[in-house]
C-alpha cells in the first residue's frame, strides 16, 4: 500500500511521498459520479472526475475549528502520528489526509495557541470518515510538533504578493477615532494612502479603484465611511483579511492592481457571546451565537457626531454659537449559517452602511447617502472527501444619493423645486467554484461566474432631465487554477481566465502563474506573472487637489465600451521569503507592472444631454503606465518593519509623468508589545518620500472673454488675468512625509466581565504633513506659497470595550 | 588555500552588495531637481467663421518669482513677425496702434472644415508655430424660451428666463461654448452669459443644452409687467486648441502641456459659429412663481 501524501510537515523535505495506488480510481469515480447527478454543471465535473482520477479511497476529512467560538482555523496541522505524514487544513479549516492504510489509525491536529489533539480511527479499505477536530485555546505553546499558521503557510501556499493581517493585531492599532482596516493596510510596504484624510489605498502603483476589495465574495464598490476617513468594514466582524498585492490567482478578476478579500466571521456556534465598544464618536456592538444547525453574528456600528453636536447647541443654547454637524454613519453586518447536513452548509450574510447628511426645516430638505450594501447566499456541498463546491449568489450596490427641495409657499400653490443626483453601482452574480483536492500537494479549483451589472448617473431638476445615463452590461468569466507540487522543492499555482463583457464585446484570456521554490526548508524563492483585465474604472482625476480631496462618494464608474478598452495590466513578480525560527520572517519582493487603456478625466465639466446615452459626450483621457520596486517586510507575530521602494510612471496626451501617489521610498514601523498586567503598546510609525505634485514655474496672462454689459451683441470684451503657469507633470515633490501613532489599552475585569479601556494618539509629535501647496499673489505682487495640512496637532481618541 | 581564497572573494562581494544595493535605491529615489524657467511667448489668436480678419496677441510670460504687472493689460511684445497661411496664401499680420502686443492680419477668409496654420518670429529670435481646422458649419436644431419664472428671493425679486436649445453636430468639434444676451424691451444693454466649453459628442447626434437658467438683474417691474424682450444665443463649435485653452480658466494653474503650440503658451485656435436671436413675452410662458430661502 502507498500513500500519496507530501510529509514534509513533519520532517521537512522527506522521502515519505510515494507514488499512487490505481486501484483507488474507481472509489473516487463512482463518488464522482454520484455527486455529478447533483449538479448541472456537467462538464466542470467531467474534468473534476479525471482530476480526481488519481485520488485514493480511503480518506480522514472534516473541518477543523476553534472549539471555543466554532470559527474555522486554517493552516492547522492535521498528521498521522504513526506514519509521519500529514497535511493542513485550508482557508475555510478544511483538510483531507488521502490514502490512509486501512487499520487502527491516529490523526493529531496542531496550531500553536491550541492544545493539540488526537483522534483514533479504525479505517477499514476503501472508508471515507468523516472527522470535524475543535481545538481548545492554549496561551503556551507545545514546542516540536507545534507551527504557526503563518509558518505553515509559508510551506504549502505559493502566496506570492500577499499580506496576510491578523485581525487581533488590527484591534491594537492605533486608528483615526477608531482602529481600521485600510489604515492597517497602509503601514505595510508597498501600500500608499495620498493624504492623512484618506483610506484609499494605492498599492504598488495602482490607484484605488484598480483593487477589488471583496466582502465574503462581494464586490464592494466604495468601501469608504467620511469621504475616505474610515474603511467600511468593523473589525468586529471580520475574521481575515488577505491583500494580493500583485500576481494574483486566477479565481480573481475584475481588477488590475490588488485584491483584497475580507471574510466575515461565522459566528460563534458554541455559545452566545457579545462585545461592545464605546469610542469618542463611536459605538459598535456585536452579538454572536449559536442556532440550530448553525451560528450567527450580528455587528453595527454607529457615529454620533450629530448627537453630540446638537447637545452641544442645546446646552450653549447661543444663537450666535452653533456647532451642530448633521452627519452621521452607521454600519450593519449579519451572517447565518446553517448546517444542512454534514455535506451541506448554507450561509447567507449581508453588509449595509450608508453616511447620511440631512437636514430639514420648514421650508427645505436636503437628503444626501451614500454607502453600499451587499447580500450573499452560499451554499457549500461535499460532493466527495475530495470534491467540493461553493455556489454563491451575490448582490452588491453602492450609490450616492443626494435630493435637495424648496418647499412651497403654503400660500402659493405648486411652488416646490426639487433636485436629484444620483450615482449608483450595483451587481448581480452567480459564482460556482469547486475546489478538488488531489492529494495533499495538489488541489484543483476551477469555476465559473455570471454577473449583471447596472450603472446609472441621474441629475435632475423639477421636471428637467440633465442627465440620464443607464448601463447595464454583462459579464461571464471561467477560470482554471491548478496548485501543484511537481518536485518536492517547488511549489506551481497555475491557471487561466476567461472573460467576456457585453460592454464593447471584449472577450479576454488571462493566463496567471505563480511558483515557490525552497532553496532549504526555511528559504524559498518565488516569481509570478499574470494579466489582468478590469471592466469596470473610475477616471482618475486629472486635478491634483481633487484627487486628493476626501470626496469618494462623487467617483463615477464607467464600463468598458466602443470607445473605452478594459484596463489592462500584466503583472511581474520576483520574491523570496526566510523564515528564522516559528516566527520571525522576513519577505523580498521585486515587481513590474505594465498597465493600458487607464483613464483620466480630461475636464472638470459634466457632459450635457438629456437623453440617456447623451452624456457619453463626456470625453476621458485614455493613457498608459507602470510601475516597478522592490519591497522588505521583517514580521514577528503582530509586529513589522517593511521598506518599498517604488517608481510609477504614467503617460497621458503624449506626457509621461510621476503620478501623485509615486511614494519612492516607504518605510514603516508597526509594533505591537504586550507589556504585562493587561497592558498592551502598539506604535506605528510611517515614513515616504514626498508625493509628486505640480507646481508652477511661471506665470501666464490669461485671455478671457465676456462678461461685459452695454457692448454690441456679438462683440466680446476681452479682460486678462495672471495665472500660475505649471512646469511638467509632477515637476516637484512634496516634503516627506512621517507620523508617529501610539495606541495603548489596559485589560481588567469588572462585575466578571472582560473590559478594556484604551487611548490613541494619532500624529503624536504634531508634524505638519503637507498636503498641497496654494499659490497665492502678495501685496508687492508676486506668488507665493503656502502649504495645507491636514492634520497639523495630535489627534486623541479614547474609549472602553468588553465583551462576555 | 583555493578555498580560503574563494571564501575572502565571497565575503568581499558580500560587503560589497550591500553599499551597491544602498547606491542603487538612493540613485533611483532621487528626485529630479527644480525644473528651470525661462520666460517664453505668450500667444492669443482665435479665428472666427463669422469674421475675415484676423487678431493676434504677442506677448511673454513672466518667471515665478516676477512680480505682476497691471493685470488690465496685456503683457504685450512689439516687433513681432507673424503670418497665417491657408491653402498656399500668406496673410502677415501687422502691429496695430495703441497698446503693445496687438496685431491684425490682411483681410483673410475663415472657411469652416480647412486648415490654417500660423508661424510667428519674436524680437529675441524665438519662434513660434501654431495649427488649426475651423471645425464644420452647423444649425440650430431648437431655441425655445419656455419658461419664466419671478424668483423671490429674501429681500430681492429677479426673472429667471429658461432657454431650451439644441443644435446639430460640427464635425471637427471638439468643444462648444455658448454665449446668450438677453435684453430688456427698449434697452440697449444686455446681459451676457456664458456657457461652456461643453465637450463635443462622440456621435452624430443633436445636441442638447440644459435649459438655461437667466437671472435678470433685480427689476422693479413685477412679471406681468415684464416688456417684451429678446434672447440672442451663439453657439462656437470650437476646436481642440480652443476648447483646451478655455478649459485652462477652470484650472489653478495654466498647463502648457494643453496648449498645443510650438515655441509658445497661449491659443491659435478656431471657432465655428452659429447664431440667432429670439424675442419672447412672458404673456405667452408658463410662468412659475418661486420663493428661494
Amino acid at each position: 500500500m502507498s500513500l500519496c501524501l507530501s510529509g514534509e510537515i513533519l520532517s521537512g523535505f522527506s522521502d515519505s511521498e510515494v507514488s499512487l495506488d490505481s486501484r483507488r480510481q474507481p472509489g473516487i469515480l463512482s463518488a464522482v459520479r454520484m455527486s455529478a447527478s447533483k449538479t448541472a454543471s456537467l462538464a466542470l465535473l467531467v474534468w473534476a472526475g479525471l482530476a480526481a482520477s488519481r485520488l485514493d479511497a480511503a480518506t480522514v476529512s472534516g473541518f477543523v475549528k476553534d472549539g471555543r467560538t466554532g470559527e474555522p482555523l486554517p493552516f492547522v496541522t492535521v498528521y498521522l502520528s504513526d506514519l509521519s505524514a500529514g497535511t493542513v487544513s485550508d482557508r475555510s479549516g478544511y483538510y483531507v489526509l488521502a490514502g490512509v492504510p486501512a487499520g487502527e489509525r491516529t490523526v493529531v491536529y496542531s496550531m500553536i495557541g491550541y492544545k493539540s489533539m488526537e483522534q483514533r480511527f479504525v479505517l477499514k479499505r476503501d472508508e471515507a470518515a468523516r472527522f470535524d477536530a475543535r481545538l481548545a485555546t492554549e496561551p503556551i505553546p507545545v514546542s516540536g510538533v507545534t507551527v504557526s499558521a503563518a509558518k505553515e503557510r509559508f510551506k504549502r501556499e505559493v502566496d506570492v504578493g500577499v499580506r496576510r493581517l491578523d485581525i487581533k493585531d488590527l484591534k491594537m492599532a492605533p486608528g483615526m477615532l477608531e482602529q481600521d482596516l485600510f489604515r492597517s493596510l497602509q503601514t505595510l510596504p508597498g501600500v500608499v494612502a495620498v493624504s492623512d484624510f484618506s483610506s484609499a489605498l494605492y498599492v504598488r502603483g495602482g490607484s484605488p479603484d484598480q483593487n477589488l476589495i471583496l466582502l465574503d465574495g462581494v464586490t464592494v464598490y466604495n468601501p469608504y465611511h467620511l469621504g475616505g476617513l474610515f474603511s467600511t468594514f468593523n473589525l468586529d466582524a471580520v475574521s481575515n483579511a488577505e491583500l494580493h498585492a500583485g500576481a494574483f490567482p486566477a479565481e480573481y478578476g475584475g481588477a488590475v492592481s490588488s485584491v483584497l478579500d475580507v471574510e466575515m466571521k461565522q459566528g460563534n456556534s458554541e455559545r452566545l457571546s457579545g462585545k461592545w465598544d464605546v469610542g469618542l464618536l463611536t459605538t459598535k456592538l456585536m452579538l454572536e451565537g449559536p442556532i440550530p444547525k448553525g451560528s450567527f453574528l450580528i455587528a453595527g456600528r454607529r457615529t454620533y457626531i450629530d448627537a453630540v453636536t446638537w447637545a452641544i447647541d442645546k446646552v450653549v443654547d447661543d444663537s450666535a454659537f452653533r456647532v451642530y454637524l448633521p452627519y452621521y454613519f452607521y454600519d450593519l453586518q449579519a451572517k447565518a449559517n446553517f448546517d444542512l447536513s454534514p455535506q451541506d452548509r448554507l450561509t447567507l450574510s449581508g453588509y449595509s452602511g450608508d453616511d447620511v447628511i440631512y437636514i430639514k426645516d420648514s421650508t427645505s430638505k436636503m437628503d444626501f447617502r451614500w454607502g453600499n450594501y451587499t447580500l450573499a447566499s452560499m451554499w457549500r456541498h461535499i460532493f466527495s472527501p475530495r470534491v467540493l463546491a461553493t455556489t454563491m449568489l451575490t448582490h452588491g450596490r453602492n450609490r450616492v444619493g443626494l435630493t435637495a427641495a424648496d418647499y412651497p409657499d403654503p400660500g402659493v400653490a405648486g411652488d416646490t423645486s426639487e433636485s436629484d443626483l444620483t450615482m449608483r453601482v450595483s451587481d448581480v452574480s452567480l459564482k460556482e467554484d469547486f475546489t478538488v483536492f488531489v492529494d495533499s500537494g495538489q488541489t484543483l479549483r476551477f469555476g465559473a461566474e455570471g454577473k449583471r451589472f447596472d450603472l446609472q448617473d441621474f441629475l435632475g431638476q423639477d421636471t428637467v432631465v440633465f442627465w440620464n445615463l443607464r448601463e447595464q452590461p454583462w459579464y461571464a468569466a471561467l477560470y482554471a487554477a491548478d496548485k501543484w507540487r511537481p518536485w518536492r522543492p517547488l511549489l506551481i499555482n497555475a491557471g487561466v481566465r476567461a472573460e467576456y463583457f457585453t460592454g464593447g464585446g471584449y472577450f479576454r484570456a488571462s493566463p496567471r502563474v505563480s511558483a515557490k521554490y525552497f532553496l532549504r526548508e526555511d528559504l524559498a524563492i518565488t516569481a509570478g506573472y499574470g494579466l489582468y483585465y478590469q471592466y469596470l474604472s473610475i477616471p482618475f482625476p486629472r486635478d491634483e487637489m481633487v484627487a486628493k480631496l476626501p470626496a469618494t462618494f462623487f467617483q463615477q464608474w464607467i464600463p468598458a465600451s466602443d470607445r473605452y478598452k478594459p484596463v489592462s495590466a500584466a503583472h511581474y513578480v520576483l520574491g523570496g521569503e526566510k523564515w528564522f525560527g516559528d516566527d520571525v520572517q522576513l519577505n523580498a519582493e521585486g515587481y513590474y507592472k505594465q498597465m493600458d487603456n487607464l483613464l483620466e478625466t480630461g475636464s472638470m465639466l459634466p457632459g450635457i444631454g438629456e437623453t440617456p446615452g447623451a452624456g457619453d459626450t463626456v470625453k476621458f483621457n485614455v493613457g498608459s503606465g507602470w510601475a516597478t520596486g522592490g519591497e522588505l517586510l521583517l514580521r514577528y507575530k503582530g509586529s513589522w518593519i517593511g521598506y518599498g521602494l517604488a517608481l510609477t510612471r504614467r503617460t497621458f496626451d503624449s506626457t509621461s509623468f510621476y503620478p501623485i501617489f509615486d511614494a519612492r521610498h516607504n518605510f514603516n514601523v508597526a509594533w505591537t508589545a504586550s507589556l504585562g498586567r493587561g497592558w498592551n503598546l502598539n506604535l506605528q510609525w510611517l515614513f515616504r518620500s514626498g508625493f509628486p505634485y505640480t507646481g508652477p514655474i511661471g506665470q501666464f496672462q490669461y485671455v478671457g472673454e465676456g462678461g461685459s454689459i452695454g457692448r454690441e451683441p456679438g462683440q466680446e470684451q476681452q479682460f486678462y488675468y495672471w495665472m500660475p503657469l505649471s512646469g511638467r507633470r509632477g515637476n516637484y515633490r512634496l516634503p516627506p512625509y512621517h507620523r508617529l501613532d501610539v495606541g495603548v489599552e489596559k485589560g481588567f475585569k469588572l462585575f466578571g466581565i472582560g473590559w478594556t479601556w484604551y487611548l490613541q494618539v494619532i500624529n503624536v509629535y504634531a508634524q505638519k504633513n503637507v498636503l498641497w501647496y496654494n499659490y497665492n499673489t502678495d501685496e508687492n505682487g508676486r506668488v507665493v506659497r503656502e502649504p495645507f495640512t491636514i492634520l497639523p496637532i495630535p489627534i486623541p481618541s479614547f474609549g472602553i470595550r468588553g465583551g462576555f | 588555500m583555493a578555498n580560503g581564497e574563494g571564501r575572502m572573494a565571497s565575503r568581499c562581494s558580500d560587503r560589497a552588495l550591500v553599499p551597491m544595493l544602498c547606491a542603487l535605491v538612493l540613485v533611483l529615489g532621487c528626485d529630479e531637481g527644480i525644473e528651470k524657467y525661462k520666460p517664453e511667448p505668450n500667444v492669443y489668436c482665435i479665428m472666427r467663421s463669422d469674421r475675415d480678419t484676423v487678431s493676434l496677441m504677442a506677448g511673454m510670460t513672466l518667471s515665478y518669482s516676477d512680480s505682476v504687472p497691471d493685470s488690465n493689460k496685456w503683457n504685450g511684445t512689439a516687433g513681432v513677425v507673424a503670418k497665417v497661411q491657408h491653402q498656399g496664401t500668406e496673410a502677415v499680420f501687422a502691429e496695430l496702434p495703441g497698446p503693445v502686443g496687438f496685431y491684425q492680419a490682411e483681410p483673410l477668409p475663415v472657411v469652416p472644415g480647412d486648415s490654417y496654420s500660423l508661424w510667428m518670429k519674436y524680437p529675441d529670435g524665438a519662434t513660434v508655430r501654431g495649427a488649426t481646422t475651423v471645425p464644420d458649419t452647423f444649425s440650430f436644431s431648437r431655441l425655445l424660451v419656455d419658461t419664466v419664472f419671478e424668483v423671490q428671493w429674501p429681500g430681492d425679486t429677479f426673472v429667471e428666463i429658461r432657454v431650451n436649445t439644441a443644435w446639430n453636430v460640427s464635425r471637427g468639434a471638439s468643444g462648444y461654448v455658448v454665449s446668450n444676451d438677453i435684453w430688456y424691451a427698449d434697452s440697449t444693454e444686455s446681459t451676457l452669459v456664458q456657457y461652456g466649453p461643453y465637450p463635443a459628442p462622440a456621435r452624430e447626434d443633436s445636441l442638447r443644452l440644459p435649459p438655461f437658467s437667466y437671472e435678470l438683474d433685480t427689476l422693479s417691474q413685477t412679471l406681468d409687467s415684464l416688456p417684451i424682450s429678446r434672447v440672442r444665443v451663439e453657439i462656437r463649435a470650437v476646436d481642440r486648441n480652443y476648447r483646451d485653452y478655455n478649459e485652462q480658466q477652470w484650472g489653478g494653474q495654466a498647463e502648457p502641456d494643453k496648449m498645443h503650440l510650438d515655441g509658445a503658451v497661449g491659443v491659435f485656435g478656431s471657432a465655428c459659429i452659429a447664431e440667432t436671436t429670439v424675442r419672447f413675452s412672458p404673456d405667452v410662458l408658463t410662468r412659475r412663481q418661486r420663493n428661494l430661502q
